[in-house]
């Protein structure tokens, strides 16, 4: 560790500090990981180069992630998934236990939107689940729909057959497991 | 992406520029909608007050057009410098909760880095909570690799177990050392305080050491009030852990955010809420899906079957849980005479062997009490799986059961320990005269009752463990490695962590602990010890033998629970020891308190006379003139206050209705009307010419179902 202290300069660190949920050491140990994804990329003098995708999905607290490729979407700068340093440190940072609930629910939003069209329609809520029960178990049509159809009429006020923003952080905000299991540690 | 924008409709987030105002200051429906920056609208952007900007910051990820770097700057660039210094203390004094992607708050940094320039350095305008909050939570953790790594494979549920179990070895650490720096250390120290009593006791040397409260002087050495020590380290470390628990219970409550406990969520949450993004294995994750697969499909059949059952299938099932309840009840009975009974009378017919009967006398309550606690809670899960409850109102009412079982089992325990200390104040030699001459002092024999209660805690405590040790070994590594090697195919299976048990374990020990600290001021480094013992025990168990529970999805905030029952646990355990305080006399042969009729007498002693008149309000405060009208009084208070929360939450579920009702009825109209209406007609009227305008063309309007 006391050779990357070298890589950010003492104002880069008090500004990522100041950004993110972290403190300086967690910010170097995630600098440290990120690096290990693929050291011949990522040198001193580059450290802010764009990662691949794959490269990042070898990640190993995310290889296992149903939602890995989606979360990997919602915090690249680009949406195409290949993330530069800050995309990574944000992404954990949203991840860590001090971000407050506001911002997890935003970004759990992001990552169940599957669409991309700021809504969660019913299409977007099947693949949520398809994902959550894994390849071998899918629920059958009439479950799913039942499903679907409960889930609209616990948090859809509007009536419009998709969940806004609004209505899903008003869901979410009651949830007292949330915070708990929207977490990831490096 | 941006092209989407065209097509959606109107709808979804509030118009918003000019042309729309006189619509948007109608609508008397306040929905959080932010305003939108059309890409094309060639506007420039106004200037937005600090909070304004925040807002929208944090809702830039719907707000496609925002730029919050451009806002930012035009706001630096068109006010005066005075305020300039104001408006970026208040973008980052909040900028960190805020939602918006680091690298977009890293542009707006800059900008105002570039400002500032001119004068002092941007760093001291940081907020500065947000430095040492973050500094202080990364101090270091015990265990904290361990605990990721159960995390990984189970989920976080059951690394709040072992989280649990941490924060009581915190406990248990600085309730030893605090004891340990008060009233050992000083003996320790001071060489003046060997006695020259020899104390016999079940542990030979163990018992005249100063691990009992037998070998602690009750001299006043080189100024320092032994006695008085004893008793004021002991009655501070019990206050400060009553308000440490009670302080985070609270803490703990807020930050659940009393949210209305009606269940409606239920679909919701298991689809949002339950993956559970800390497991990071393979393995895990495949348990974790198979689990979350067979709760989620049995809770959609559940729904579907809305049929009757017969009522001769429910008049059997209340007549068999009443059967099971009486059951119940005839179990705790039954175990608190036993508990009872061997405690007093029982004893070995003559002829058994010799060295059994030693054991057993030394060890006879103990026994019978680790006994009782392993079979009858297993003896009530049994119960329960029979009742047929629905599984969160099984575990519940276990959960409920056995907690009754454990508490019973402690108050009996520490009851019959009460018996022994009569008996031995009866006999003991150092007794004093009590001035009516005829003390029989031939049947005397040596008595030091809080040795002996001590020792009885402290066996108790062993015995535990040891239990638990065998239990984990014989039991749990014996049924995996069968199931492993194959030998008995399908009948047995895998055990499930069990959590809410084990945290009762837990409960129950720390119960023990804080039973024995007066007699045994370092009974807590035995509970330390005890603790990381029954970690790695556990963690070991439960990488090698065990697996995740089934029941991914918890609706219970039994985080709080758990601590609650240890707050209740402190006062099963402390209150008996104020009791000793005030009215038991303590022993005449050993301990600091040896002299003494009460032990309060030291405090009295020590501090001086308290003048009359505070002593007379002393007495009469403790008469029964004052405390029934104060017992009824804080009723009262905690009905007020229980009023309140319901008229409250009845108060939240009616604004929710009309916050459903305004936002169908509202969202249906301005949908209506701004399909149907020509862009641009609405002008810039405002008002009730606008109002008016509105109502003409919904009268025009088809139906909108």
């Amino acid at each position: 560790m006391g050779g990357s202290q070298s890589v950010f300069t003492e104002e880069e660190l008090d500004d990522y500090q100041e950004l993110t949920y972290f403190t300086k050491k967690e910010i170097l140990h995630v600098y440290k990981r990120f690096r290990e994804l693929d050291p011949e990329k990522v040198s001193e003098v580059n450290k802010n180069v764009q990662l691949n995708n794959e490269t990042i999905l070898e990640l190993s607290e995310l290889k296992v992630n149903p939602f890995k490729d989606q979360i990997t979407k919602v915090f690249s700068s680009d949406g195409s998934g290949n993330m530069t340093f800050e995309d990574f440190l944000d992404m954990m940072s949203v991840f860590s236990d001090n971000a407050p609930k506001n911002v997890k629910v935003e970004y759990a939003f992001r990552i169940y939107d599957f669409d991309g069209d700021d809504m969660l329609s019913s299409r977007d809520l099947k693949e949520v689940v398809d994902r959550l029960t894994g390849e071998g178990q899918k629920l059958g049509d009439e479950e799913m729909q039942q499903l679907i159809d409960n889930i609209f009429e616990e948090a859809d006020l509007d009536d419009d057959e998709s969940l806004s923003f609004a209505e899903f952080e008003h869901v979410i905000s009651k949830a007292p497991d949330f915070v708990n299991s929207f977490r990831i540690r490096l | 992406m941006d092209s989407d924008r065209e097509g959606l409709p109107l709808v979804q987030s509030g118009p918003s520029s000019s042309q729309y105002s006189g619509l948007r200051n109608r609508s008397n429906y306040t929905q959080p909608e932010p305003e939108i920056d059309y890409p094309d609208n060639h506007q420039e952007p106004k200037l937005l007050s600090p909070d304004e900007l925040l807002y929208r910051m944090n809702y830039a990820f719907i707000n496609h057009g925002f730029d919050a770097e451009q806002q930012v700057e035009h706001a630096q660039s068109n006010l005066p410098a005075a305020e300039q210094d104001d408006y970026e203390e208040k973008i980052l004094d909040k900028i960190k909760e805020n939602s918006l992607p680091l690298r977009e708050k890293l542009k707006v940094i800059r900008v105002f880095q570039r400002g500032s320039n001119r004068h002092h350095a941007v760093k001291g305008q940081y907020s500065r909570q947000g430095k040492t909050r973050n500094n202080i939570a990364s101090a270091f953790q015990l265990w904290d690799g361990v605990i990721k790594n159960i995390a990984a494979y189970f989920g976080s549920n059951v690394a709040s177990y072992f989280k649990f179990l941490r924060i009581l070895f915190y406990i248990n650490i600085s309730t030893a050392f605090v004891m340990f720096a008060f009233t050992t250390l000083p003996h320790l120290i001071d060489t003046d305080t060997e006695s020259n009593l020899t104390i016999t006791g079940t542990f030979g040397e163990l018992s005249d050491s100063l691990m009992f409260y037998g070998a602690y002087s009750n001299k006043t050495i080189h100024h320092y009030n032994h006695p008085l020590a004893y008793l004021l380290t002991w009655l501070a470390v019990s206050v400060t852990t009553l308000v440490a628990i009670g302080v985070s219970m609270n803490v703990r409550y807020r930050r659940s955010k009393l949210a209305i406990t009606e269940d409606n969520y239920e679909f919701s949450h298991r689809t949002f809420c339950s993956w559970d993004h800390g497991i990071t294995t393979r393995a895990g994750t495949r348990d974790h899906i198979r689990a979350f697969t067979m709760e989620l499909k049995e809770k959609i059949r559940e729904d579907q079957s809305h049929e009757r059952k017969a009522w001769t299938v429910i008049l059997a099932r209340l007549l068999g849980r009443l059967a099971s309840n009486m059951f119940v009840i005839g179990m705790l009975g039954g175990s608190g005479y036993l508990i009872y009974y061997v405690a007093q009378e029982f004893e070995l017919p003559k002829e058994s062997p010799d060295f059994l009967q030693k054991l057993f006398t030394k060890y006879q309550l103990t026994t019978v009490v680790a006994a009782l606690k392993l079979i009858v809670p297993v003896i009530f899960k049994l119960i329960g799986k029979l009742e047929a409850w629905h599984p969160r109102i099984e575990q519940k009412v276990t959960l409920t059961r056995t907690t009754l079982f454990y508490f019973a089992s402690l108050a009996i325990f520490i009851s019959s320990l009460y018996n022994v200390t009569q008996e031995c104040l009866d006999n003991s030699e150092g007794r004093p005269d009590d001035g009516s001459g005829n003390i029989n002092k031939t049947n005397t024999e040596f008595c030091c009752w809080e040795n002996e209660v001590g020792e009885e805690v402290f066996k108790l405590i062993l015995v535990d463990l040891g239990i638990c040790v065998a239990v984990a070994l014989f039991f749990y590594v014996l049924k995996a490695l069968l199931v492993k090697t194959g030998q008995c195919f399908d009948w047995v299976k895998l055990s499930e962590f069990d959590v809410s048990s084990n945290v009762l374990d837990l409960v129950y020990g720390q119960g023990l602990v804080w039973l024995g600290l007066y007699f045994s001021p370092v009974i807590a480094i035995v509970g330390a010890i005890k603790l990381i013992v029954v970690f790695y025990l556990r963690y070991f168990v439960a990488r090698v033998a065990i697996t995740p529970p089934t029941r991914v999805f918890r609706a219970s905030r039994s985080g709080n629970f758990y601590l609650f029952l240890l707050l209740l646990t402190w006062f099963l355990c402390i209150l008996p020891q104020a009791y000793v305080i005030i009215e038991l006399t303590p022993s005449w042969d050993c301990g600091p308190f040896l002299d003494k009729k009460h032990v309060d007498e030291v405090i009295t002693n020590g501090v001086g006379d308290l003048p009359d008149w505070l002593d007379n309000t002393l007495s009469y405060i403790g008469t029964a003139a004052v405390a029934v009208p104060v017992i009824v009084l804080l009723i009262l208070i905690g009905l007020y206050y229980k009023t309140r929360a319901s008229s409250y939450s009845d108060l939240a579920r009616q604004l929710r209705n009309q916050l459903i009702f305004e936002r169908k009825v509202g969202k249906r109209e301005v949908f209506a009307i701004a399909t149907s209406a020509p862009a641009g007609s609405l002008g810039r009227t405002t008002g009730v010419a606008a109002a008016n305008k509105i109502d003409e063309m919904e009268e025009r309007l088809p139906h909108y179902q």
